[in-house]
């Protein structure tokens, strides 16, 4: 039942409420919290971010879970990524300097992982703002109705969970 | 974008909640957290009382630490307070605590706790690198030297081999018993060629053909067969000559074989008069000896008490690098920089500062110390200087000790030294070794100088005290004979003492050298005495094995002589006969050849020289 609410929170939000940009923003933030791995300093920066815009919390959540999912496949990838970002030679004399600087360590920049997956999480965010906004955008106006007509949605729709749900949330109480 | 005021006012609130609740907090949170730690890494209950921590300035303090000791219970490890010191807060971000300056007073060691609990029992012990000594059973390191024993009684009281060897058959007795077997075995085998020899059936034949010899007749063809009779008989009667003499030769050397094994018997005498000896604890004493037997178990004690710290230290001193593990999927690697400026390790403690006391001994003063310990650090390697520790002591009787350590494991495997230079040390009361010799030793006014080495398990350590008004002290019901009382009278002579032990081979095969002054002294006073009571105790031994393997060998000899005499007689019987057969074969050829002269006849001439001529 979890599961069926989370669904239908999600179409909820794509369908109305936040903005396109907001609901990009969420992916995006959380799509790159999913990717890191531990709690570097800039995964702290990215939260705060998250909860200060009003950046889409929910669609945060499906992007880091995502995000979380595909770096543990893709965990070698990212690995030799930082690696080779870690010991490219233009790229010494900053590494080094930040090295040499105490309080660049809680960036844990020097972790091939950490660095490789942050550095795939900018290079994602670049490709994936834009293509969620396009993806929102497309799906209210075209998908919308068609969606609309699944037996998975009357399903949802009658579902007596998804009922509480909604008079819990009209009372303010979720 | 609009911001999100409940979002910004989370981010805002909650670190400022945070923060000021850790800033009242701080005191209670260092010591707790502080407190954990210490548990944790030392395995026993730490209390740290009075903590006050400035962030701003980064300076920190307590007013005392407590940590009870695991090995000696009801009694602290070490106490320490009020201190106060000044941490690197940059390093901090790093995730590592770099203590720039401490002091710390009221150090003390062993202060007694009644109250304390009972620590858990140690972990058990860290698997020992490639070719380190193994912990024993104290999770420590400590020499396995053999010292040599002496059982004074012994000389004295009547000596039961049978006791001290466990019941256990004498070495000689067993090449007797040898010696037996191999006799019987020769024995058999003779008697089996006696029986082989068919000597009664032989002579039996003999006879008969001696008796059928007639050289009365006239016939030439007769007189032929007879002598042909004669040739027969003869080489029979020679055959088994020669076999029974040959049996006779064989009988003959047996008490030559018998001498050679006895003298093996007698090498194992030797060797048994030897081991019982060794069990009685009579061994030969050299000058060294008598001070490793003197002074050897204080000696070993001093030693394995300052490779037990050696073993603290070095444990202390365990370097950040963990073993290479397989990395977890997710966790990554760490690449590694430069470094421009000063490289910390992960935990360093730069100079301490100290001062404090040691428990005051039975009827003395305690020692006032202080000192200063520098670069304790988790990577000395990183850090780049080996920890170094200088310490003077003191009392109100004159007591003065100066101890400097360099404990440098920047590289592998490491070297520790510790020099310790001690005068007018009062010597408390030294175990010894007991026994008919001293169990204590006291000492009023002494020198001592220590100095201990190990580059990695290669020891190379010295001990030297210098002791004047020094005092022996005996158990009171120890040794009562002769030789006890002379080795009390010896030692009651004794006012100074002059030791010097050195330690050298590595910790898993280490070599003691103990020397003293007593070796000098009268140690050919005691040697005499104690040799000679030694030659007779070893002399009863000798008594009963030789006393035991000759009654053996008697009744042995006994035995062996008498098959030996009977299988002999019989031969000697058969060898009778065969000579009187000989002798009637001889008689009856020489009357034929008096027959054939008188008759004359050429053909029996004839005949005689183609029978005799060989």
């Amino acid at each position: 039942m979890i599961w069926l609410k989370m669904i239908a929170r999600i179409l909820r939000t794509l369908k109305e409420g936040a903005t396109p940009a907001q609901i990009a923003l969420g992916f995006v933030l959380g799509w790159a919290l999913g990717l890191i791995p531990g709690w570097p300093l800039h995964v702290w920066l990215l939260l705060l971010v998250l909860l200060v815009l009003q950046a889409n919390i929910g669609m945060a959540a499906v992007g880091s879970l995502f995000a979380a999912a595909l770096a543990w496949l893709l965990d070698p990838l990212l690995d030799a990524l930082g690696a080779a970002v870690l010991q490219a030679g233009a790229l010494q004399g900053l590494f080094t300097r930040l090295y040499n600087s105490p309080p660049w360590a809680l960036t844990r920049f020097n972790n091939t992982v950490v660095m490789g997956a942050s550095v795939a999480a900018v290079l994602s965010a670049v490709v994936l703002f834009p293509a969620v906004v396009a993806g929102v955008k497309w799906y209210r106006t075209r998908l919308l109705e068609r969606i609309a007509k699944w037996r998975i949605m009357g399903v949802l729709k009658q579902s007596r969970w998804l009922g509480w749900y909604r008079r819990l949330e009209e009372l303010g109480l979720v | 974008m609009m911001i999100r005021k409940t979002g910004l006012f989370l981010v805002v609130l909650v670190p400022l909640l945070v923060g000021v609740s850790l800033y009242f907090a701080r005191n209670a949170l260092v010591a707790g957290v502080a407190t954990l730690a210490l548990q944790r890494m030392l395995g026993t209950p730490v209390a740290l009382e009075g903590v006050d921590l400035q962030p701003s300035s980064m300076r920190a303090g307590f007013d005392k630490l407590r940590i009870v000791s695991r090995s000696t219970p009801h009694s602290y490890l070490l106490v320490a307070g009020p201190a106060r010191f000044e941490m690197n807060g940059l390093q901090l971000f790093a995730r590592k605590l770099v203590v720039n300056e401490m002091r710390m007073d009221g150090l003390g060691f062993g202060v007694p706790c009644p109250d304390c609990p009972v620590p858990p029992p140690p972990p058990p012990p860290l698997p020992a690198p490639p070719g380190a000594p193994a912990a024993d059973e104290t999770g420590g390191w400590s020499l396995k030297v053999p010292l040599p024993e002496l059982n004074l009684d012994a000389l004295e009281e009547k000596l039961d081999v049978g006791r001290l060897t466990g019941g256990e058959k004498l070495a000689s007795l067993k090449a007797l018993d040898d010696a037996e077997g191999g006799a019987k075995t020769r024995l058999a085998s003779l008697q089996q060629r006696q029986g082989q020899l068919n000597a009664q059936p032989r002579l039996d034949t003999i006879k008969k053909q001696v008796d059928g010899l007639d050289f009365s007749s006239k016939d030439p063809r007769k007189l032929k067969e007879a002598l042909d009779g004669v040739k027969d008989a003869s080489a029979q009667a020679k055959a088994l000559r020669a076999d029974v003499q040959g049996l006779r030769r064989d009988l003959a050397a047996e008490p030559g074989r018998l001498k050679t094994d006895y003298a093996r018997v007698h090498g194992e005498v030797n060797a048994d008069v030897a081991a019982a000896s060794r069990l009685a604890h009579l061994g030969g004493l050299n000058v060294e000896q008598v001070g490793a037997l003197v002074f050897g178990p204080v000696v070993l004690e001093r030693f394995n008490w300052v490779l037990a710290q050696f073993q603290q230290v070095r444990a202390m001193l365990r370097s950040d690098k963990q073993p290479a593990a397989k990395p977890r999927r997710r966790s990554g690697r760490l690449i590694g920089y430069p470094v421009t400026g000063r490289a910390y390790p992960g935990f360093l403690l730069e100079t301490i500062a100290f001062s404090g006391s040691t428990l005051a001994p039975t009827g003395g003063e305690a020692l006032q110390f202080t000192g200063q310990l520098t670069g304790l650090s988790s990577d000395a390697a990183v850090y780049g200087q080996p920890m170094r520790v200088e310490a003077t002591a003191k009392n109100a009787q004159g007591e003065n000790w100066v101890i400097r350590g360099a404990f440098d494991h920047r590289t592998s495997p490491g070297q520790d030294t510790v020099r310790a230079e001690g005068s007018g040390v009062r010597l408390g009361d030294l175990k010894l070794s007991g026994g008919t010799l001293p169990e204590r030793v006291t000492a009023q006014d002494a020198d001592v100088t220590m100095q201990v080495i190990l580059n990695g398990l290669a020891l190379d350590a010295a001990l030297e005290i210098n002791a004047n008004h020094v005092q022996f002290g005996f158990a009171p019901g120890g040794g009562t004979s002769a030789s006890a009382r002379a080795i009390r009278d010896l030692f009651a002579r004794i006012d100074r003492v002059r030791l010097r032990a050195v330690v050298g081979g590595t910790l898993t095969h280490p070599r003691v050298g103990i020397s003293s002054s007593i070796d000098q002294q009268f140690s050919q006073a005691l040697k005499q005495l104690l040799d000679k009571r030694r030659a007779e105790a070893e002399g009863r031994i000798r008594a009963q094995i030789e006393g035991q393997v000759q009654a053996r060998e008697a009744e042995l000899n006994q035995r062996l002589d008498a098959q030996r005499a009977g299988i002999d007689a019989q031969m000697q019987k058969i060898e009778a006969q065969v000579q009187a057969y000989q002798d009637q074969l001889a008689r009856k050829q020489a009357e034929a050849e008096a027959g054939a002269k008188k008759q004359g006849g050429s053909k029996v001439e004839d005949l005689k020289k183609k029978l005799f001529k060989r």
